[in-house]
C-alpha cells in the first residue's frame, strides 16, 4: 500500500525549493515521518496550514523510496494560541526540537507523542503567563519526556550507594545535598560524587527541586494544568538540571534554546558543560 | 558517472549549486548553454558579474540596490512617516507592484527561526531601531511601523517579538491584516486562514 493516513503533530518545517516545504512529522501509529509537501508555500491549498510547526491534523501520505509526500490535510487543531504569543512559541519550538532528536524514523513512540499533544494543548488554552510559568512546563516536560524514552532519572535516593532521600525532604542523612547526573541515571550523594570524580559535574539540587521532579514523577497521568510553579530559584535550579539531562541524551546543539533561554532571562549553557559530550563521543 | 570535460563538470558545480537546482538539472542546464551562440553566453556571463559587483545592500533600508541609500530610501515624494518591515528584498517588490505603499521599508533578511539557529540577532533588527531614534539625521520622525513579515509561524513569531521592542518607543506599531483571497469561494479556505481573517474582521 503506497498510500496511508495518520494522525501526526508537525514537528518542524523547512522551506524546499521554490514552492515546497520538508516537513518533519511525529505520527501516533508512524512514529517520524520525513516529508515532502509540494506547494505548500503556494497556493491556496490545505497543505499550506497543514504544514506549519505545531499543527496537529490527519495527513495522507505517499510512500517514497527516501521521503513520503504529504497529499492530503485534514486540521484536527492548529494550536494556533501556540504562535501567537512568543513564550508559547520559543517552548514549543524548544520542544519540537527535542523532540526530532530523540524520535526515530518509523519507530512507534506513543507515549511521546500523547506527552507533545498535551503539552502543546495546555500552551494553546493557557498560554504561560510568565517565563517562570514557561520555565516550569519546560521541566515538566522534560522529566516526562526522558521516562517515555526510557531515561527516567531514578530520584528515590542515591543511585551509587542507595541511600535513601528522608520520607519528606530531599535532604541527604548528612545533609550534604543531593547531585542530579545523567551519566549514572539519576541522584548521585555528596559522598559518592567527591569518591568518583567524573568528568561530569551534575546539577546540586535544593529539596525544593527534588519534591517537584519527585511529585511530577509520581503523577498517574501527566497533567500540566496541576503544574504549581515552582519558587523562582527552584525553577532555575530545575531547568539547568532537566535541561543538562536532556542534552545529555540528545548529544547535539538545540538550536531553539538560545531564544528561549533570552525570553526566560535564563542562560542557554545550562547543558553545554563539554563534559558529557566528550565522553560520549 | 559520465566523465565529462573538466570545464563542463565546472560549469555544472556551479549551476548545482543554485537554489532549487539538482544534479539533473545543473547537467540539462550546462549543456544547453555550451550549445548556445558565444555572444548569447558571454551576455549571461556579463549580466552576471555585472548584476554582482554594482549591486549591494542599501545601508539604510537593506534592500538591493545599484545605489546607496536606495531610490526607495531617497525619494522625496514617498512618506518618511511610515516604514513597512518585511522579510525579503522580494516583498519590498512585491508591495512595490501593489503600488498601494508610499512609505519607507526596512529589510530584515529572515524571520526568526529558532529550529533553524536564527535567533534575533542574525536579522537587521539593531539597524531598525537605530533608525528608530529620534533624532537621527536620516531618518525625520517615524510614525508609525507596519509589520509585513509572512504569515508563517516564524513571520508571525518575529512581528510579535519587533512589536514588543518598539511599542516601548512611542511608535504606532501595526500588522498587515490576513485575508480571504480575492475572488475565492470562502468553504475553500482552510480553517487556519478563515479564523485569522475573522479574528481580523472590520466593521462596513
Ligand atoms: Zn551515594
Ligand atoms: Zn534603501
Amino acid at each position: 500500500m503506497k498510500s496511508y493516513w495518520t494522525d501526526a503533530v508537525v514537528l518542524r518545517s523547512r522551506p524546499l525549493g521554490e514552492a515546497d516545504r520538508l516537513v518533519s512529522l511525529l505520527s501516533d501509529s508512524e512514529g517520524k515521518i520525513r516529508a515532502t509537501a509540494r506547494g505548500a508555500r503556494r497556493g491556496r491549498s490545505s497543505l499550506v496550514a497543514g504544514t506549519q510547526p505545531f499543527v496537529y491534523a490527519r495527513y495522507q501520505l505517499f510512500r517514497g523510496r527516501e521521503l513520503d509526500s504529504i497529499t492530503q490535510v485534514q486540521l484536527v487543531r492548529s494550536h494556533l494560541a501556540v504562535r501567537d504569543q512568543l513564550l508559547s512559541f520559543a517552548l514549543a519550538s524548544y520542544v519540537a526540537e527535542v523532540v526530532d532528536w530523540t524520535t526515530m524514523e518509523r519507530q512507534p513512540v506513543p507515549g511521546v507523542f500523547r506527552l507533545l499533544l498535551t503539552l502543546l494543548a495546555e500552551l494553546d488554552e493557557h498560554p504561560p503567563r510568565s517565563p517562570g510559568r514557561a520555565l516550569a512546563l519546560e521541566s515538566w516536560f522534560e522529566l516526562h519526556h526522558l521516562g517515555e524514552l526510557g531515561y527516567r532519572p531514578q530520584l528515590d535516593g542515591c543511585v551509587l550507594c542507595h541511600r535513601p532521600l528522608l520520607p519528606s525532604a530531599g535532604r541527604s542523612t548528612d545533609n550534604s545535598g543531593w547531585w542530579l547526573q545523567p551519566a549514572q541515571g539519576g541522584l548521585v550523594c555528596s559522598s559518592c560524587r567527591s569518591q568518583s570524580p567524573s568528568a561530569e559535574p551534575g546539577v546540586l539540587l535544593g529539596d525544593e527541586v527534588i519534591l517537584c521532579l519527585r511529585r511530577w514523577q509520581q503523577e498517574a497521568e501527566p497533567d500540566p494544568g496541576a503544574v504549581a510553579d515552582p519558587s523562582q530559584p527552584a525553577g532555575r535550579q530545575l531547568a539547568a538540571a532537566l535541561r543538562m539531562y536532556v542534552d545529555y541524551y540528545v548529544n547535539h546543539t538545540i538550536r531553539s534554546l538560545p531564544f528561549l533561554a533570552e525570553l526566560m532571562g535564563t542562560t542557554a549553557a545550562a547543558g553545554d558543560g563539554g563534559g558529557p559530550r566528550a565522553s560520549r563521543a | 558517472m559520465p566523465l565529462y570535460p573538466p570545464p563542463l563538470t565546472r560549469l555544472i558545480q556551479e549551476l548545482g549549486k543554485l537554489p532549487g537546482i539538482g544534479p539533473k538539472t545543473a547537467q540539462r542546464l550546462a549543456l544547453y548553454l555550451v550549445g548556445r551562440p558565444p555572444a548569447e553566453v558571454n551576455a549571461l556571463a556579463g549580466a552576471l558579474v555585472d548584476a554582482r559587483s554594482k549591486l549591494v545592500y542599501c545601508s539604510r533600508c537593506f534592500n538591493i540596490t545599484d545605489v546607496d541609500p536606495c531610490r526607495l530610501c531617497t525619494d522625496p515624494r514617498r512618506d518618511d512617516q511610515v516604514l513597512c518591515v518585511v522579510e525579503e528584498p522580494r516583498d519590498v517588490f512585491a508591495l512595490e507592484r501593489t503600488g498601494e505603499f508610499r512609505g519607507r521599508y526596512h529589510v530584515l533578511h529572515g524571520a526568526i527561526s529558532p529550529m533553524e539557529g536564527l535567533g534575533p540577532e542574525s536579522l537587521k533588527i539593531k539597524e531598525l531601531l537605530r533608525r528608530l531614534q529620534p533624532g537621527t539625521a536620516n531618518s525625520p520622525q517615524i510614525q508609525e511601523v507596519i509589520l509585513a513579515t509572512n504569515s508563517s509561524v516564524e513571520g508571525e513569531a518575529t512581528a510579535m517579538y519587533l512589536a514588543r521592542l518598539l511599542k516601548p518607543l512611542g511608535v504606532r506599531v501595526t500588522r498587515i491584516a490576513y485575508g480571504l483571497p480575492v475572488g475565492g469561494d470562502l468553504d475553500y479556505v482552510d480553517e487556519v486562514t478563515l479564523s485569522r481573517a475573522l479574528e481580523g474582521r472590520r466593521s462596513v
